[in-house]
Order: structure tokens, then C-alpha cells, then sequence
């Protein structure tokens, strides 16, 4: 069977429909397919470019067109860009004029394109027999990226699934990094079904893109609960009217669901478990925090889930292969572990956080992300995050930065209610020691909430 | 700054060994003995950070391990920066 193609799906949609809305011109299907690739077939692309429309294009004419494409994170600089081009051995690299990015890459070994270069728009470009490797950063919070071994078939599966290139035409809005699996994933959401996506400079702040979204009458937006409660927050998002609203990248907390609900009456909110490595794992959509335990005992989409030592395992059809440098990710029958952290209760499984987080105190482990949900669950909290603090006595203690709802309110008071609330609902480990309370809470690239250094 | 570590380690012990008679603060009290336990004294320490403005055992190169409440007055007294 020939493996599936970008550029053939993409052809499918009527070629006058605008595909790309961005910080530059816009871009119809017609534009964003008549790129060809002019390099060897064989090649190992780095696609460098900060223009989100010329990031676009450059995958439609690699694949199918080279053995490997990777697009690098427009912020990924020092180390982890030197470890990330060390793993994917690129040769070649498509980079916008600018020179100190130019021989960061070429440090790397790879022979540097301008877009306008490398990509014709005559003839057929080059053909690669296999399918093309399609190269994932993870985000790397905590260690420098890795590469993830995808297809197009793996890393695009569920919007393959749920392809209809002829359907009604919808405003899809980007605040994912196109060059994570996140974006990945909305990018093919609505390019793969005729969508129309609007995007920003990497760099664009939250209120300049949802102005931008309500210019285009963006009507579906995919974010993490992190990021959810500044579109909350921020006035511009007043005047959207969404129909969809996806959350993913962190749990969905109810406080959140519930939020989102009585902001946006009119839309379907959806929240998603998936990982880098297995591929999109799973969705729910009654607004309800977890996910129903039915989940584990039968296939949905594609998709195995079980719970083994409390931690989450995922099987899929179309999973990654590997690791850049041949890691195996499963198991011999294909389980992979997602590294999460489950609760079950009643009829409904919680992801709780990454084991790879845990908090360490006196011997006790103690996850970041359980400590947080239960903060956010306090009244006077809007925003926190939780990490770990040296002590000569237990080896760490839980700290905890925290915005309040109301910044004027007295921090005795504010740290009086927190105590209360954390005491009963959490172990004496588990309780936060620390408290800062910070006027805002730094989102990293990944929508994910840092804790201020 | 001796009575202030008394004073934060009774309210610690109130809220964390909860139930329990405090113990009567003298140098010579076991620290081991006195009720706290480890978790007790990580927070008694962050406690006195908040107060003080330091952290003696993280302040000083050689790990420490007073076992007398006078040892570790001592210890704060020694340390200040």
C-alpha cells in the first residue's frame, strides 16, 4: 500500500478556500500545495522558518518528497537546538535570512535553504519510495527535547479519522506552537477536513491573537486548562462565539469545565488525554473533570487505555515507532507507558500528573499536579503552581506560587483560607509549606504553567 | 531570636502534631523526643525562614544535626547572616 500523502489530501479541498490566515497574507489551499521540494530525495530536513506560512508549505512539499522532515520550535535555541539537530541528522535545513539562526543550523551539519529556494513552484520535486519520518520535539521541560519518530499516519491519525474534506467550512484558531504535537494536532484538525486556521507570530501576546480570532470569526479553539483561564480572564474574549472548545496538554480541572461552560453557552467543550509518544489518545465531552472508567475496557477510535500500578497505558494502531536513535517505545504486545499518574473514583478515572514530576518528601511521593488541582479548587485562587523546595530535614517540601482572584486581599487572610482548604483535602506531606503569592503565573511554550525562578 | 524559634516551634507543634501535649521548652529538651517529627521540623525551619529571613541549614556547607533544642538555637545564633 503507497503511504498517504499531505499533498494529495490537501488536493482534495476546493484549492479557492483560504487555508492559512496569518501575521503576513493569507494562503489558499491552491498556495499552500504548489510547493515542490528541489533537493535530493534521500534528504533529512530541519524546517527552521519563523513564518508560520512558510513552515505550512514546507511540510506539504516534504512529504512524500524526503526520507525525514522536523519542524524545530521557532524558540529553540543553544543546547537543546544542538541536541535536537544532533538527533535528527539533518542535511538539509530550510531557515528565514537570518544569519546567527543560520549557523546554528549549519553547525549542526546542515546545508541551510531560504524557502523561497528550496521550494519550487514548477514540477513535480523529488519522490520519496516510503513514507517520510516526521520528527516531534517534545517539550522538554525538565531534560533537552527528544525527537519522536511519526508518519503522517500516526501523528495525523485522529483528524484522519475524522476527515470530511468537503464539509462546511469552520474558523479554527492556533495558540499551540505549530512545531509541537499539540499544534500538530489542530494544524491537521483543520487543514486535513478544508478548515480554515488563523495563526499568529510565535511571539504575538494572548489579547493580540484573540483579537485576531475574533476578526476571522474563529469559532473552534484548542488550548490548555492553563491557558483557558487567561482566555477567561482576558477582555477580548467576550465578543467570541465559539462552538468548539477542546482542552488538553494538562487534566482538565472541573472549576475550569464549569467556567467555560457558563462563559461560552453556545459551545461543545471537549477535553483530551494524549501524549507525544502514543498519539492522541482519548476525548470526553460531558464536562465532567476525568474520563469514564468504561474507557479501559473497550477500544474507542483506534485506542486501548489501561491502568496498570496506577499509572496509564496506551495502545494504538498507528503509534510512534521510537525515539530518534531506534529507543523502543512499547512493550512486546505494544502497550506504551504514558508516564501519568491515574485516580480512579466512582465511575471515572482522574490523570493526576507525570510520575516524572513526583515530589519527593521524607520518602513520600507527592505529585505536583494533584496538589495544584486541589488549590485551584480553593475560592480565592485563580492561578497555581506547584513545585518542590530543598529541605536539610525531609529532602523536599511542596511550594506552592499562587495569583489570587482578588489581589488586594490581605495575604494573612488569603493564607489562612489556602491552609484550611489544603488541610482537608490533602496529606500532611502533601500540603503546600511554602506560599507565594506571585501577581502572574508565567506560561511556558507549551501552555503549561512554570513557576516563577 | 531564641524565643522567637520557641515561639514558632509551639505554634508548629499545635497545628502539626495536633492533640498532643507540647513539650516543656528547656535547652536540654531531645529533639528526637519532643513530639516533631521530620516533616515537623522541615516546616519549623521554613517557618523561622519566613521570620527570620534565613535558612542556617541551607546556609552552611557541612550538613548539621542538632539533637538538643539549645544545639539548635546555637546553630540559628551561629549562622546568622
Amino acid at each position: 500500500m503507497k503511504p498517504t500523502r499531505l499533498k494529495r489530501l490537501l488536493g482534495e479541498v476546493d484549492p479557492s478556500r483560504e487555508a492559512l490566515i496569518g501575521a503576513g497574507a493569507g494562503l489558499s489551499y491552491e498556495d499552500v500545495c504548489k510547493a515542490s521540494w528541489n533537493g535530493p530525495s534521500a534528504a533529512r530536513v530541519a524546517v527552521g522558518c519563523r513564518d508560520l506560512g512558510a513552515v505550512a508549505r514546507a511540510l506539504v512539499a516534504l512529504d512524500g518528497a524526503v526520507a525525514a522532515l522536523c519542524a524545530i520550535p521557532p524558540q529553540l535555541a543553544g543546547d537543546d537546538l544542538r541536541a535536537v539537530l544532533e538527533q535528527g541528522e539533518f542535511d538539509h535545513a530550510l531557515v528565514d535570512d537570518d544569519d546567527a539562526r543560520r549557523s546554528a543550523f549549519e553547525a549542526g551539519g546542515a546545508v541551510c535553504h531560504s524557502p523561497d529556494e528550496a521550494l519550487s513552484k514548477r514540477g513535480d520535486g523529488a519522490a520519496f519510495d516510503g513514507a517520510t519520518e516526521w520528527l516531534v520535539p517534545t517539550s522538554g521541560t525538565t531534560a533537552a527535547p527528544k525527537l519522536v519518530v511519526h508518519t503522517l499516519e500516526s501523528l495525523a491519525r485522529a483528524a484522519l479519522a475524522g476527515r470530511n474534506p468537503s464539509a462546511q467550512p469552520q474558523v479554527w484558531g492556533m495558540l499551540y506552537d505549530l512545531t509541537r504535537f499539540a499544534g500538530f494536532q489542530v494544524f491537521f484538525q483543520a487543514l486535513l477536513s478544508g478548515h480554515t486556521l488563523v495563526c499568529d507570530t510565535p511571539d504575538a501576546s494572548l489579547g493580540a491573537r484573540l483579537e485576531r480570532f475574533l476578526a476571522a470569526r474563529v469559532t473552534h479553539l484548542s488550548a490548555t486548562p492553563t491557558l483557558w483561564r487567561k482566555i477567561l480572564m482576558a477582555p477580548e474574549r467576550r465578543d467570541l462565539t465559539l462552538k468548539q472548545i477542546t482542552l488538553g496538554g494538562e487534566a482538565a480541572d472541573q472549576p475550569t469545565l464549569t467556567a467555560l461552560a457558563k462563559a461560552f453557552p453556545e459551545a461543545r467543550i471537549t477535553h483530551i488525554f494524549a501524549s507525544t509518544e502514543a498519539g492522541v489518545g482519548m476525548a470526553v465531552s460531558d464536562g465532567r473533570a476525568g474520563f469514564p472508567l468504561a474507557y479501559t475496557q473497550a477500544e474507542h477510535g483506534g485506542v486501548e487505555v489501561r491502568i496498570e500500578d496506577e499509572r496509564l497505558q496506551v495502545r494504538a494502531a498507528t503509534s510512534a515507532s521510537g525515539y530518534a536513535g531506534d529507543t523502543p517505545l512499547g512493550d512486546a504486545d505494544g502497550w506504551v507507558d504514558t508516564g501519568d499518574l491515574v485516580r480512579v473514583e466512582g465511575d471515572r478515572f482522574h490523570i493526576i500528573g507525570r510520575e516524572s514530576g513526583v515530589i519527593n518528601v521524607g520518602g513520600d511521593k507527592v505529585v505536583p499536579d494533584h496538589v495544584r488541582a486541589v488549590l485551584l479548587e480553593c475560592p480565592v485562587v485563580r492561578e497555581a503552581v506547584v513545585y518542590a523546595k530543598k529541605s536539610s530535614f525531609t529532602g523536599a517540601l511542596v511550594a506552592a506560587d499562587i495569583v489570587l482572584h482578588d489581589p488586594a486581599m490581605d495575604a494573612g487572610e488569603a493564607r489562612a483560607a489556602l491552609k484550611e482548604h489544603a488541610a482537608s483535602r490533602l496529606s500532611a506531606t502533601q500540603v503546600p509549606r511554602i506560599l507565594r503569592f506571585v501577581s502572574d503565573i508565567e506560561v511556558s511554550s507549551a501552555g503549561k504553567a512554570k513557576p516563577q525562578s | 531570636m531564641r524565643d522567637t524559634i520557641d515561639a514558632a516551634f509551639l505554634r508548629v507543634f499545635e497545628s502539626h502534631a495536633e492533640g498532643k501535649e507540647p513539650p516543656a521548652l528547656n535547652d536540654d529538651l531531645i529533639l528526637l523526643e519532643s513530639g516533631l517529627d521530620s516533616l515537623g521540623f522541615a516546616i519549623l525551619v521554613v517557618e523561622l525562614e519566613e521570620e527570620l529571613g534565613f535558612d542556617p541549614f541551607t546556609l552552611s556547607d557541612e550538613p548539621y544535626y542538632p539533637q538538643t533544642l539549645g544545639e539548635f538555637k546555637d546553630f540559628y545564633e551561629a549562622n546568622t547572616p
